[in-house]
């Protein structure tokens, strides 16, 4: 079996024989290391991280420990209540910036004809948030949910919070998929005099389906892994939350305190990042498997 | 200087070639007002995008039942005029429309329910573009949205899909994404498309030229057989393609950069005995 391509190789033999071939070849070499140690190097990093959460947090997953409620301060027992709160704030953050940010997205690709005023408005508001940094959604959230609007440190007031801070992103990656897809089907709907409702849910939302999964896995993934802003809003309360008004703490909150603030409990946080990278795992290969078989079934041949 | 009307290929060649003949320009021939056979009738009509003028005055009759055919060279302004004919134009910013166009007694320009514009004028695209669905959604969707009882859905599916030739085809595997299809079978889908709204007249933008051959003498032959059932406008770059089907033709040319008519009428008769100069030069081959 040939060794796959390896550009240092390949350099060398096209330099080989010109005028000036040393030169090259140093050159080419210099060159060919640096690409290739870039390259290893964030391999490297990425595994490095994966493999410390893996083998340290290994020994603590079990059942029991997804299902038991944390006891002396996370040292021992299990995330039950973590889990509930995490995936309670999760669920209120995409229940409220989906329908938002679908319907925004809408706006922005398909109603805001050109340029218009709107349009720029909208888009220029989208780029200042999405450049605050977490910590001020945390401040503000805290001011509007948990202070103005009564909520208190809550699921409710993380979840909303959350949903400002995912919304940029979501909205971004919603237009670009939604722009991505082909005029012909927008011009065709309109000579067969489709509304334009129908002609969005009916052609155009399938068709760009690839492209909204790929934007909720964005924000997702930024929901899941945001702390700042939760320390704020949702609170840090280890108890099983009874209602969206309860405070409940995170995945990201639970490893940030066992980590820094309780002592001996390095084992369980551990253990708790495992899960959290095991999730976003697990719900990026759901999605993209499911994309992938609705675009085999609608788009390409079947 | 001034080109006469000429009568043989030989004069105009000589002119063209030998004095530097200019170029007589837009010598359309004015039409008078709408003859009682015509479905629709365009009288001085201009587009233009923006300041840039993309046809001027424009005139032309479609008859009833018949094919004709657009013709001349690139950029001379016809998809810009097909596109005015069920005001698809409106959907292009910076887009304006003068003149005047009378379909089926009606004005087009200030007709206020496009609806009923577009449900009687059908249209097909240059490229293949069924909807991203399966095959037998892409002809319910229109006729669901505009009425059509279920039960009567899967006879006029198939109804649609005879008279595009399709039926056979497709009949076992109408579930199917309808991208799977080959590009003819596609564009045959995007004809039965337009035509379940049953319009009276068909619009159809270069419909073979993203096709191979056979594919589109498939559709060659398809136009032939929906005449008397249809009326079609269909624009062509290709003039065998007219020859075949067409019964009428009109020939655009482009004049100081924007587009207009410098002759028209039955097929025959401009392909035989062009009378304008540059007719006789494009359909040589000498120019265009």
């Amino acid at each position: 079996m040939p060794e796959p391509t390896r550009p240092l190789v390949s350099g060398a033999t096209l330099g080989a024989g010109r005028h000036g071939a040393s030169q090259n070849n140093l050159a080419d070499t210099v060159f060919g290391v640096l690409v290739w140690g870039s390259a290893l190097a964030v391999t490297a990093g990425f595994l490095w991280l994966v493999g410390e959460i893996v083998v340290s947090g290994f020994g603590a997953i079990s059942w029991e420990f997804l299902t038991s409620e944390p006891a002396s301060s996370g040292r021992a027992g299990g995330i039950s209540t973590i889990l509930v709160a995490t995936l309670g704030i999760l669920g209120i953050c995409l229940a409220v910036s989906i329908p938002l940010g679908l319907g925004t997205a809408l706006f922005l690709s398909e109603f805001s004809q050109g340029e218009n005023r709107m349009g720029r408005f909208v888009r220029a508001s989208l780029d200042v948030l999405a450049g605050v940094p977490s910590i001020v959604f945390g401040l503000f959230g805290n001011a509007f949910f948990c202070v103005a609007l009564g909520f208190g440190f809550s699921i409710l007031s993380g979840g909303l919070t959350l949903a400002c801070m995912v919304l940029p992103i979501l909205i971004r990656s919603i237009e670009l998929g939604l722009r991505a897809v082909p005029n012909d089907y927008r011009v065709a709907a309109a000579a067969l005099d489709l509304s334009k409702s129908r002609m969005i849910v009916r052609v155009l939302l399938p068709a760009a389906a690839p492209g909204l999964i790929a934007g909720l896995l964005l924000g997702i993934g930024r929901a899941t892994a945001e702390t700042a802003a939760l320390i704020f809003t949702s609170g840090y309360v280890d108890r099983m939350p009874e209602s969206v008004f309860d405070s409940g703490r995170a995945l990201s909150i639970h490893i940030y305190d066992l980590a820094m603030n309780v002592p001996g409990g390095e084992a369980n946080a551990y253990g708790t990042a495992l899960v959290l990278v095991g999730l976003l795992l697990v719900i990026n290969f759901v999605a993209t498997h499911l994309v992938e078989r609705f675009v085999s079934g609608r788009i390409q041949s079947a | 200087m001034a080109c006469g009307p000429v009568s043989s290929l030989r004069e105009v060649r000589a002119e063209i070639l030998e004095l530097g003949c200019d170029t007589p320009g837009c010598t359309a021939q004015r039409l008078g007002p709408p003859p009682a056979g015509a479905l629709l009738s365009v009288r001085d009509v201009s587009v233009r995008y923006g300041t840039k003028v993309a046809l001027e005055a424009v005139d032309l009759d479609v008859y009833q039942d018949r094919v004709t055919a657009l013709i001349g060279p690139s950029g001379c302004g016809k998809t810009s005029l097909l596109s005015c004919l069920n005001r698809m134009t409106d959907l292009v910013p910076g887009c304006t429309v003068s003149g005047s166009i009378r379909f089926d007694g009606r004005d087009v320009a200030t007709e206020q329910d496009t609806g009923w514009l577009r449900r009687s004028v059908g249209m097909v695209f240059q490229r293949p573009n069924p909807f991203p669905l399966s095959i037998r959604d892409n002809i319910w969707l229109p006729l669901k949205e505009h009425g059509c009882k279920h039960s009567e859905l899967a006879a006029r599916t198939e109804e649609v899909l005879t008279q595009v030739g399709l039926w056979n085809e497709v009949k076992e595997r109408l579930d199917q994404p309808a991208l799977s299809l080959s590009g003819g079978q596609q564009q045959r889908l995007c004809i039965a498309r337009a035509l379940t709204l049953r319009p009276r007249l068909l619009l159809m933008d270069e419909p073979c030229s993203a096709l191979d051959p056979l594919s589109t003498e498939v559709i060659e032959r398809l136009i032939l057989d929906l005449r008397g059932t249809v009326s079609i406008v269909i624009v062509t770059h290709n003039l065998a393609q007219a020859r075949r089907v067409a019964d009428d033709v009109v020939v655009f040319w482009n004049h100081d950069d924007s587009g207009c008519v410098i002759e028209a009428g039955e097929a025959e008769a401009v392909f035989a005995n062009p009378r304008q100069p540059d007719t006789v030069a494009y359909l040589s081959g000498l120019r265009g």
